[in-house]
């Protein structure tokens, strides 16, 4: 009973496994203060992904999605990208916050993101978005299936059906199902062309990442339209260049979606890091640890958006 | 867990101080950049509506209170409008002047094709004070959730304040601005530091609320028992901004008015269209006219109010 409704993670994950979960329940707790700090870490910065990066982007968003059809193609292909990044920090934010609380109550839950517009393959983002609910989906549905030890054509098989789930869970429209199928076709593609294990030099790299990126963000496309053909008028919009120009978020509007792209750059462009944290709140100097919470608080309460917000993936 | 919580505490009063100088200053410099706030426009607005002498009154959202200038107007009036008010607002307003012994004969009521479809509270930390409890019981607030709310609107009217203002400043080569928008003792405002372009445009919603109908009906039926003079009228819109409209929301609107005012024998002049009042340069921004383009509609819907009555 207390698994299943340990608050910090009932709305939208991560999905914690009973066997990580109920030893961490039974166990006797007391306060644990670096615990508690570190708790606090991840509702700061999860609390700065939220409010300062995806809804302020999130202003943007919906104001060009709202009425799609009169706006150009970059705007709607400028829109696509900030989506990509809202739904991200959304999701993120809302993960960091679980953690956090989870930390404050003396509990450790799964870290679900690992900087996912890095992955130069579908199938490594895969690996680094919603970690709990790939491995989910894995556990349950993948390898039932067969996973990869049935042939190819079978894996191949398992793979769409799985990220076809993936999309029924999400909700029952065709808008999420489509978004599964198309990231079950690229998995398939790359295991087809041995994408997914190859190495890449640095150029390749970046046009991998690149590419990828934009595999995953034409699908989002689709995940964020209430209806497939809504999705389709989009895509033909910024496919056949209609419209020229394109359209900014206004004033301070403008301000906050620098701040929060630049806060969303600094953090996951920094180099390789063990904890999911920005590195200024885990170095060993005192000062600089309190001077960046201080100025991460400070941003929130200045580029925050604290009206008529909700995290995207309460609704699936 | 005492050092903790204590930690906690001093991390958060320091943050508190600090963004309160940072909003303060704000408050300050936007006063020295942007003009009077949105309390002290509407403290004036009020303040000047039971101390002026007029027998007209305008009501209506931001597109009236910018649009309208009662000193070229040929009867004596007064701008009692104000941004976002829909006419819930208006009907309140209403009230309060004739609550206030303001003898009126003529209400001319600004409708948009979007008004009915605001049911804006971001005055309502201003408009408390003047309008009865029925106006906040509308709103479903409890005080809590709007003290809440209230907070939270002041805290984002701040939030960008120092450095919006600051960036005015660095445009103007570290000078304050040679004008701020004010409020004129006729009601009207008058913007500075915003100009039209040709393509401006805007999305609209087309839908109209059932609320916003009831008190809109609830002016008409207001009036006629008062013997007050019901004067709707249209500001003109550009095209920028008709694009958001079909026909058929179009027609289906102006026949609701129609219907709506046939009763009691009420006049709808419908100026949306007019092509007098499509240039760029009369404007604002897409949907207010500025201080001249006011003056030029005023004397052209004073002119029509006459034709009308004879």
């Amino acid at each position: 009973m207390l698994f299943v409704s340990f608050f910090p993670q009932i709305l939208c994950g991560p999905i914690s496994k009973a066997s990580d979960l109920l030893p961490q329940i039974k166990s006797k707790h007391r306060f644990n203060y670096s615990q508690a700090v570190d708790g606090c870490k991840y509702l700061l910065w999860g609390m700065a992904l939220k409010v300062c990066v995806a809804d302020r982007l999130g202003v943007y968003v919906d104001s060009i999605y709202s009425d799609y059809s009169i706006h150009s193609s970059s705007t709607l292909m400028l829109a696509s990208i900030a989506y990509s990044f809202q739904i991200y920090t959304d999701f993120a934010g809302y993960s960091f916050m679980a953690l956090g609380t989870g930390k404050l109550l003396g509990y450790n839950l799964i870290v679900n993101f690992n900087r996912p517009y890095l992955a130069s393959s579908v199938t490594e983002f895969w690996k680094k978005w919603n970690i709990s609910l790939t491995q989910w989906l894995t556990a349950h549905i993948y390898i039932p299936l067969g996973g990869n030890r049935k042939g190819k054509f079978r894996t191949y098989f398992n793979i769409i059906i799985t990220f076809l789930v993936s999309g029924i869970w999400h909700g029952a429209n065709w808008t999420f199902i489509f978004w599964g199928l198309i990231h079950g076709i690229a998995q398939c593609t790359e295991k087809l062309c041995g994408w997914n294990k190859a190495t890449y030099g640095s150029l390749k790299l970046i046009f991998r990442t690149f590419l990828t990126f934009s595999i995953v963000n034409f699908a989002w496309i689709y995940f964020r339209m209430p209806t497939l053909a809504e999705g389709n008028g989009v895509i033909r919009r910024i496919c056949t260049l209609k419209g020229s120009g394109v359209e900014l978020p206004t004033d301070e509007n403008l301000i906050g979606v620098i701040a929060a792209i630049a806060i969303l750059l600094i953090f996951d462009f920094a180099p390789h890091r063990e904890s999911p944290l920005p590195k200024l709140f885990t170095c060993s100097n005192l000062k600089k640890r309190r001077i960046a919470y201080f100025c991460v608080m400070l941003a929130i309460l200045i580029f925050g958006v604290f009206e008529n917000s909700n995290f995207i993936y309460l609704q699936f | 867990m005492t050092k903790f919580l204590l930690k906690i505490f001093v991390f958060f009063l320091i943050t508190l101080i600090v963004f309160g100088l940072y909003a303060y200053a704000g408050s300050v410099l936007a006063r020295q950049v942007y003009g009077d706030s949105t309390k002290e426009q509407i403290d004036k607005s009020f303040t000047n509506a039971l101390s002026r002498e007029y027998n007209l009154v305008f009501l209506g959202n931001s597109r009236v209170y910018h649009g309208i200038d009662p000193d070229v107007f040929p009867r004596r009036a007064y701008n009692f409008a104000h941004d976002n008010d829909s006419f819930n607002q208006c009907y309140y307003k209403l009230k309060y002047l004739l609550d206030n012994n303001v003898k009126i004969d003529t209400l001319c009521l600004g409708v948009d094709y979007f008004e009915f479809g605001l049911f804006s509270s971001t005055k309502n930390y201003c408009y408390d004070k003047y309008f009865s409890t029925d106006y906040q019981a509308d709103y479903n607030d409890n005080s809590l959730s709007e003290q809440i709310s209230n907070l939270k609107r002041i805290l984002l009217n701040h939030q960008f304040l120092l450095l919006k203002c600051a960036y005015k400043v660095v445009l103007n080569r570290g000078h304050l601005p040679d004008s701020t928008s004010y409020i004129k003792d006729n009601g009207q405002y008058i913007m500075f530091g915003s100009t039209g372009k040709p393509d401006d445009k805007i999305h609209r919603n087309s839908k109209m609320l059932d609320i916003q109908k009831r008190y809109f009906e609830k002016i008409l039926q207001f009036c006629s028992e008062r013997n007050i003079e019901c004067v709707l009228f249209m500001m003109p819109v550009r095209d920028g901004e008709m694009q958001s409209y079909e026909d058929k929301y179009l027609n289906g609107f102006n026949t609701y008015i129609q219907d709506a005012i046939a009763p009691f024998g009420f006049r709808y002049i419908n100026m949306s269209g007019n092509e007098l009042f499509k240039d760029y340069r009369n404007y604002d921004d897409i949907t207010h006219l500025n201080s001249n383009g006011a003056k030029l509609f005023t004397r052209y819907f004073g002119k029509e109010l006459i034709q009308h009555n004879n």
